[in-house]
């Protein structure tokens, strides 16, 4: 059937195209909305279509990470330089947003590619190759284990980094306002007068 | 509340039409068409009303459209009823695939008055009744169409008929049959629905060539008699050849679940925007269609239907993983791939399939499990029942500060406006510094991640080669 397969490569060549036109944006906070994305990346060109990734299988809070689709490829590139050259925030600081080029396995409805034929088979009990396959399936489930180690592991350290700030801004406030209440109440030109320092607003 | 859900914002996405009549006395505006979200709607256009209880849309008819003096829109509706809303009067009767009931007669259900932001979008239902006044669809009609309906349900008597009476609601109904226009419509929106949906079906042939089941036949037969024929047996595993006719989405959605429900249900109870004080309800329609698969998921899930797959191809496609299903287990199911976002890993794929049946998918899970069902590139399928726990999402984001207001800052609105507008961090600020640290931290996770893979990588060789070396 010549004309279904060119088809296929067709719808594929198309979804090939728009994918070269996406970004992925993660680390984004539940707050942010496809509004505010069109808002704040319109700057970068035309937003055609944002699409939220929902989170189904990682049992931990992540954050939320999107599909952006822009008009074309320069504008998804120049996107995603500025965002990994300098950090935009969106919707609350100063955790940045990340972007990165999308790629065809982030979509969940990608067309397959045209004439891959996927081989299914039962490996009988009998074979040789039934125990190797046995040891093949632990060992996904032993790296599907090891790699949610890493996330609760990297989420941890990612709490302790935000705790971490929240407590430097807290005293840096705090310092800030200690200095700013003596200024306003006259205390620090009492002191400069009386240790004859001469204050210099400038 | 985003501005574009703000119906008094500029940029709602609505138009008002072409006039109608202009009631001086009560100063309502009387309409026949409107413009929302890109679509427009006419009077007895058959539509989707959304309700934010339930998951499963609501279809009604326009028959009056108006603005009144406070600008407020409004519609009114009249219903259909989907055979589970009135599986108490059916009977005997089985439904046919896709058939819901006009209403019909004068009491409460029959009709309704809902704000016009209450439409989710546009219907496709095409009626089929022999009535000398109803033009008759083509098959390519009937097959675009997402309902059909030639019968009514009487809401005073509970009866149903498939006799059209000549008014209901005071409209003539030779307007709720078939329009002219409606079916140029529907052959036009719904070219690549078909189009998918019959490549698949091609393929789904190749895959049973070798089966002898006298049902595959049917497919074949895709006529509108063959349509008119094939009756589902609620509630039991519909045939290969029952899904092939289901096109677009909403068709897809579930099998009829009938519930036993003493009275139909009461229509006038249900939409009720109006009593809502902030109009923040107002539902983006994108994010409804998604979230009708979440709510497939939940149902599937309390169903025991649900199976999750692993050691997947990463790239692996959900009509790849459905194709081999079917080859395999001889089930129709519906697949969703995981996206591969952040932390999904790279080399293995994900999906979650929703068999029909809880016995079905609780066999496939046991087969995978127990034996080995080999995909190429030597990947041994992994499954499991059930979807994992996924906590709420949390309303802010860990590492997004508070503001802090200091005593003699009285600007604070401007200032929390300031921080949650979105914005490019300057290098002279202090937000910078943290924004670095925060880079800082995603480089080391990446990293480590690479080192991870790195070693799970040899892991995999090896055994590979053991499988190769026999």
């Amino acid at each position: 059937m010549t004309t279904s397969s060119e088809e296929a490569r067709k719808t594929y060549a198309e979804f090939e195209e728009k994918v070269s036109r996406t970004v992925f944006l993660d680390n984004l906070s539940t707050q942010v909305t496809t509004a505010v994305i069109k808002q704040a990346l319109g700057q970068f060109g035309n937003v055609m279509n944002v699409e939220f990734i929902p989170n189904y299988t990682i049992p931990y809070p992540i954050p939320q990470s999107a599909l952006v689709e822009m008009e074309n490829e320069k504008q998804a590139k120049a996107l995603i330089s500025e965002m990994t050259n300098y950090p935009f925030m969106m919707s609350g600081m100063p955790r940045p947003v990340r972007a990165k080029p999308a790629k065809i396995e982030m979509f969940a409805d990608r067309p397959p590619p045209p004439d891959r034929k996927i081989q299914v088979r039962w490996v009988d009990p009998s074979d040789a190759d039934f125990v190797v396959a046995k040891k093949l399936k632990q060992l996904c489930k032993k790296h599907n284990a090891e790699h949610l180690a890493l996330i609760k592991h990297q989420l941890e350290e990612e709490e302790k980094l935000a705790k971490h700030q929240e407590e430097m801004l807290k005293t840096n406030y705090k310092k800030y306002e200690m200095i700013e209440s003596i200024v306003q109440d006259g205390t620090t030109s009492r002191l400069a007068r009386h240790y004859g320092v001469r204050l210099d607003y400038d | 509340m985003s501005h574009l859900e703000n119906p008094d914002s500029p940029d709602f996405p609505f138009h008002w039409g072409e006039k109608g009549e202009f009631l001086e006395d009560k100063y309502v505006q009387f309409y026949k068409s409107f413009t929302y979200y890109d679509e427009e709607y006419f009077l007895y256009d058959s539509v989707y009303l959304y309700v934010t209880c339930q998951d499963i849309p609501f279809i009604g008819k326009i028959l009056e459209i108006w603005e009144q003096q406070s600008h407020d829109r409004k519609v009114k509706i009249l219903w259909f009823f989907r055979p589970n809303e009135i599986v108490n009067y059916l009977g005997d009767q089985v439904p046919l695939e896709r058939e819901i009931f006009l209403a019909s007669g004068n009491g409460l259900g029959l009709c309704n008055v809902n704000p016009l932001e209450a439409i989710a979008g546009k219907c496709r239902v095409i009626c089929t009744s022999k009535d000398q006044r109803n033009q008759q669809p083509s098959t390519q009609e009937l097959e675009n169409a997402e309902f059909i309906f030639f019968r009514t349900f009487d809401v005073v008597n509970f009866t149903i008929s498939d006799v059209m009476p000549d008014k209901i609601s005071g409209v003539n109904v030779k307007y709720l049959l078939n329009q002219k226009k409606d079916q140029e419509a529907f052959l036009t929106k719904s070219k690549t629905s078909t189009s998918v949906a019959e490549d698949r079906s091609q393929k789904k042939l190749r895959l049973t060539d070798k089966s002898t089941d006298p049902s595959i036949n049917l497919l074949t037969n895709k006529t509108v008699t063959g349509l008119k024929e094939l009756r589902i047996e609620c509630g039991e595993e519909s045939d290969v050849a029952l899904k092939k006719l289901e096109l677009g989405k909403w068709a897809k959605y579930d099998e009829l679940q009938l519930k036993k429900d003493p009275n139909p249900v009461r229509k006038d109870t249900v939409i009720d925007h109006t009593s809502d004080a902030s109009r923040s309800q107002f539902l983006d329609r994108r994010k409804w269609f998604q979230h009708s698969w979440e709510a497939q998921l939940e149902a599937a899930n309390q169903g025991g239907r649900l199976v999750l797959l692993g050691n997947l191809d990463p790239s692996i496609t959900s009509q790849e993983i459905e194709d081999i299903m079917y080859k395999v287990f001889q089930q129709q199911c519906h697949v969703k791939v995981i996206q591969q976002a952040t932390f999904q890993i790279h080399n293995y794929g994900q999906a979650y399939v929703i068999f029909k049946a809880k016995d079905r998918a609780e066999q496939a899970v046991k087969a995978i499990n127990g034996g080995c069902l080999m995909l190429s590139q030597e990947r041994p399928l992994v499954s499991s029942i059930g979807m994992l726990k996924i906590p709420a999402k949390a309303s802010t984001l860990v590492g997004h500060l508070p503001t802090y207001r200091g005593r003699f800052q009285v600007q604070r609105e401007e200032m929390i406006c300031a921080v949650s507008t979105s914005h490019g961090s300057q290098p002279n600020t202090m937000e910078y510094d943290l924004a670095l640290e925060w880079f800082l931290l995603q480089d080391k996770y990446l990293l480590t991640q690479k080192l991870l893979h790195e070693s799970q990588l040899k892991e995999r060789i090896y055994f590979r080669n053991h499988l190769k070396s026999k």
